[in-house]
């Protein structure tokens, strides 16, 4: 029993043991993935093709090398040991952006091409290495920047637009900040992370609730006002600043792994939020209309 | 000179997937050496139906992986084969 697990704890939201299995798309003693398996089984899978299905088979199993971990592109792709296959040349030519996340809460000044954020991280990997030159006064500002956002995101959300896609967000939300007053050891951070983070994220990217429809692959997909996009994100930024924080005081296990997931989760919501994003995917509804109408 | 890169990020931005989705298969490729995207950037130059569907290959694994959902990775992997028999036919 965690130690306060005895207390209070809002209705709307089940501990992760009580969520169904197919929910969190996982059981109880898969605590973690562990993704060199999966590429190892999907290598085996596809190695057997020949011609332009092998050249097919080669992209495929390096792109999955590329989600993974940039770090294991090549021994997972053609079975080399080579390291450093991140590019920093190639995160530079992403024109128009001075910054981009790298994942791990790292920033690239596109520039540059250093690393000029690591937020929050504890956890520290290979590429830590080259947070040689991380201007306080720039992370303050980063940070400044992302608080002036969440404010405007804020002001703008329309609550009358929610709808069940992005609701379910708030309840896990209030649940976490419910029960991290509680948090007084390691394990129950640890727990709290497994319950309220995992269920964000796999809610996300595997929907279960709000307005589906089937997409590749099996996946239900989820329809988005510009307000659940928007309070969505808000969700998703808070939820990082607290296992920032519980990292901080605790150490969470696979944190950079985690932050890499919530900061592309961020990445799309941003996105989709954004104006731009709003109106071509209109755009592309209203043209979606006109040809079924032919 | 283009990169690799610069070409597949250039073919990417031409297509018809959603704006926040090219970002993220942007970023994907930008992880990579430019000469290990050699491979990728013959495949959406030969055929462009490739980079939609190289974009729900990764949503997929994406999903699986954030998730740890090991039944959908089996499930990608074994659409992966079938579309791989069938460019074998």
């Amino acid at each position: 029993m965690k130690s306060f697990e005895s207390g209070s704890s809002p209705e709307q939201i089940k501990p992760e043991e009580e969520i169904a299995p197919e929910l969190l798309g996982k059981k109880e003693n898969e605590a973690e993935l562990k993704p060199e398996k999966f590429l190892v089984q999907e290598r085996g899978v596809l190695k057997r093709f020949k011609g332009k299905a092998k050249e097919v088979a080669g992209v495929l199993l390096f792109v999955s090398a590329l989600s993974v971990a940039p770090g294991m592109v090549s021994e997972a792709y053609t079975q080399e040991t080579k390291q450093n296959t991140r590019t920093e040349q190639a995160q530079k030519q992403i024109e128009g952006q001075k910054n981009i996340h790298v994942g791990g809460g790292r920033i690239v000044d596109v520039e540059t091409g250093r690393i000029i954020s690591v937020e929050g991280d504890k956890g520290v990997g290979v590429e830590k290495t080259k947070n040689e030159t991380t201007p306080i006064t720039k992370q303050e500002k980063i940070k400044e920047q992302t608080l002036t956002t969440q404010k405007k995101q804020e002001e703008k959300i329309n609550k009358a637009n929610l709808t069940e896609s992005s609701r379910w967000s708030q309840s896990v939300i209030e649940s976490t900040r419910a029960d991290m007053k509680k948090i007084k050891t390691a394990e129950d951070a640890e727990w709290l992370v497994r319950t309220y983070f995992n269920q964000l994220v796999s809610e996300y990217y595997m929907p279960t609730k709000g307005n589906l429809k089937e997409g590749p692959y099996g996946i239900k997909m989820r329809n988005y006002t510009e307000d659940d996009s928007g309070l969505l994100l808000r969700n998703a930024q808070e939820m990082k600043k607290i296992i920032q924080e519980l990292n901080a005081k605790f150490g969470i296990e696979a944190y950079e792994k985690r932050i890499e997931q919530i900061d592309d989760m961020i990445m799309k919501l941003e996105r989709q939020s954004s104006y731009s994003g709003q109106k071509q995917k209109e755009a592309l509804e209203r043209m979606e209309k006109l040809l079924q109408q032919r | 000179m283009d990169t690799n890169f610069q070409k597949i990020k250039e073919l990417i931005q031409k297509s018809d997937i959603p704006l926040s989705e090219q970002e993220g298969l942007i970023l994907l490729f930008a992880k990579a050496d430019d000469k290990d995207l050699e491979s990728t950037l013959k495949l959406f130059t030969e055929d462009s139906s490739w980079i939609h569907k190289i974009n729900e290959n990764y949503k997929a694994k994406q999903a699986a992986l954030a998730t740890g959902n090991q039944e959908l990775w089996q499930k990608i992997v074994q659409e992966e084969k079938a579309q791989l028999k069938e460019l074998e036919r």
